[in-house]
């Protein structure tokens, strides 16, 4: 059925576009929870168990690996237990560069998000336009759009900045006007 | 919040990449309440202190006259307990850089040297977590702050003797000085302070730790007393500096191998993330964003 596909497509882009800001909400949180995130890989080698654990912090890594060099090793077990030693760091890298990877794709996240946030700002000048009748107040998001398109966010926020106190300005000036005994 | 994101953005000049030799690798996790955690990093330095052979624990009962001064009289993780922490750890800084001018043999100087280093560690930790307190009793206790505070602190400890120890008994023989006694609980700070026993702790309401706080103290706790073997500090400015503990050094060749290779992908899969996350932080704090959110 056409509704229920659409439905489950609305539901999938919905699902997939919340994952991103969790995972940055649960980075952001393990961050001050835990002053890092944590990436662990535990394993067990002759029924003794190890943990192989990096902290990702800002500024920051700190790796904690069990000692490599056993007592319990003879000659012949610690070729085998250097093996298995190396295998799982291995994995361990490719854990945390699983992570760093989805780390990235927020960062993407957040740089929509300030885009989306200029759309927000827009709002305003958007309303003022609207309530005040004040039809050139329309220019500031007209104008932030063919500025963010054209050259990048920082310079239309600024944009939208000054556009917002001419707003303010203007209302101000407004408000005295038409308060104004006769 | 804007001084948890300006620290954030200094932590971000300097990269640090430390490889550590964990030997109770299945150790528990880290505990949520942070008044137990402190207790446990103040039971991990005092312990660490008692095996170097700077301090005695109250109740060791071999404890004589002659180790006044060397007794751990505070058993918490509070102000005053990481402040009797610092002291003895400057102590054992002071014996340690003495036993090093004499020393020849070069095991046993590697092994005085690794002892400094975890010494400084203490003492510098003690000392920003005594900060933090010092910073809550400012903030939730301004009343209890004069400026002879500290002396005040000290004639009112003859009030927070336990009693109950043992050593108080030995005290009342004369067998031991005071300075052998342990102090109890410190309830009456309980509102700024953690000098509490496991009893107290679980009762007592949470301390208002901000963001940076906690991460130092989480970072003290997690590196704790273990050595580091391998450091390397990235600065913006280009700076790379590793430093090679002789613990790594006097290691066999494959087991080298293999730590520098952990380490090595750490750097490479950090300055990754470093250079990811200062596009971030530019792109967040950049002059607009301020502009709009910050200033009026």
């Amino acid at each position: 059925m056409p509704s229920a596909q659409l439905f489950s497509r609305l539901w999938k882009q919905g699902t997939t576009w919340l994952v991103k800001p969790v995972r940055a909400f649960r980075f952001a949180r393990s961050l001050l929870k835990e002053g890092g995130h944590s990436i662990e890989t535990p394993f067990t080698y002759l029924d003794n168990r190890f943990l192989l654990r990096t902290i990702i912090g800002f500024g920051d890594i700190i790796n904690f690996i069990p000692n490599p060099e056993q007592d319990w090793c003879n000659s012949n077990e610690a070729a085998e237990w250097r093996n298995c030693y190396q295998t799982h760091v291995e994995l361990h890298f490719q854990k945390i560069n699983e992570f760093l990877h989805a780390f990235e794709k927020q960062i993407v996240f957040w740089d929509h998000s300030l885009k989306g946030m200029i759309g927000l700002a827009n709002l305003y000048p958007i309303y003022q336009a609207i309530v005040m009748k004040e039809w050139v107040l329309l220019f500031s998001p007209i104008a932030s759009t063919v500025y963010l398109y054209f050259f990048g966010k920082i310079t239309a926020q600024n944009l939208v900045y000054g556009l917002w106190q001419l707003a303010k300005r203007l209302l101000v000036i407004r408000r005295k006007i038409t308060t104004k005994k006769p | 919040m804007s001084d948890f994101i300006k620290n954030l953005a200094s932590d971000l000049l300097r990269l640090e990449i430390n490889t550590i030799i964990k030997q109770n690798m299945s150790a528990e996790k880290m505990p949520s309440n942070k008044r137990v955690l402190l207790r446990k990093l103040a039971d991990m330095y005092r312990d660490t202190l008692i095996e170097y052979g700077l301090v005695k624990s109250p109740n060791d009962p071999t404890i004589t006259a002659e180790d006044a001064g060397k007794v751990l009289r505070w058993q918490f993780g509070g102000e005053f307990s990481f402040k009797e922490l610092a002291f003895q750890a400057g102590r054992g800084i002071q014996i340690i850089e003495e036993l090093m001018q004499k020393e020849t043999d070069l095991a046993k100087l590697n092994t005085l040297n690794s002892r400094h280093k975890i010494l400084q560690r203490i003492s510098s930790q003690s000392s920003n977590i005594i900060g933090i307190f010092k910073l809550f009793r400012r903030d939730l206790a301004p009343d209890t702050l004069t400026q002879s505070n500290e002396h005040e602190d000290e004639k009112k400890q003859i009030y927070y003797i336990d009693k109950e120890h043992f050593n108080y008994l030995r005290y009342q023989r004369r067998e031991l000085p005071i300075s052998c006694v342990p102090f109890r609980s410190h309830q009456e700070t309980a509102l700024w302070n953690n000098d509490l026993d496991w009893g107290h702790i679980n009762s007592a309401v949470e301390l208002p730790f901000l963001p940076d706080m906690l991460s130092m103290i989480y970072k003290a706790y997690e590196i704790g007393t273990e050595q580091i073997v391998l450091q390397t500090v990235i600065q913006v400015e280009g700076d790379v500096t590793s430093y090679i503990t002789p613990q790594y050094i006097n290691m066999p060749e494959q087991i080298k191998e293999i730590i520098m290779g952990v380490h090595n992908r750490s750097i490479h899969t950090s300055t990754q993330l470093w250079s990811t996350l200062f596009t971030t932080i530019i792109n967040l704090a950049g002059k607009s964003f301020n502009q709009i959110f910050g200033k009026k």
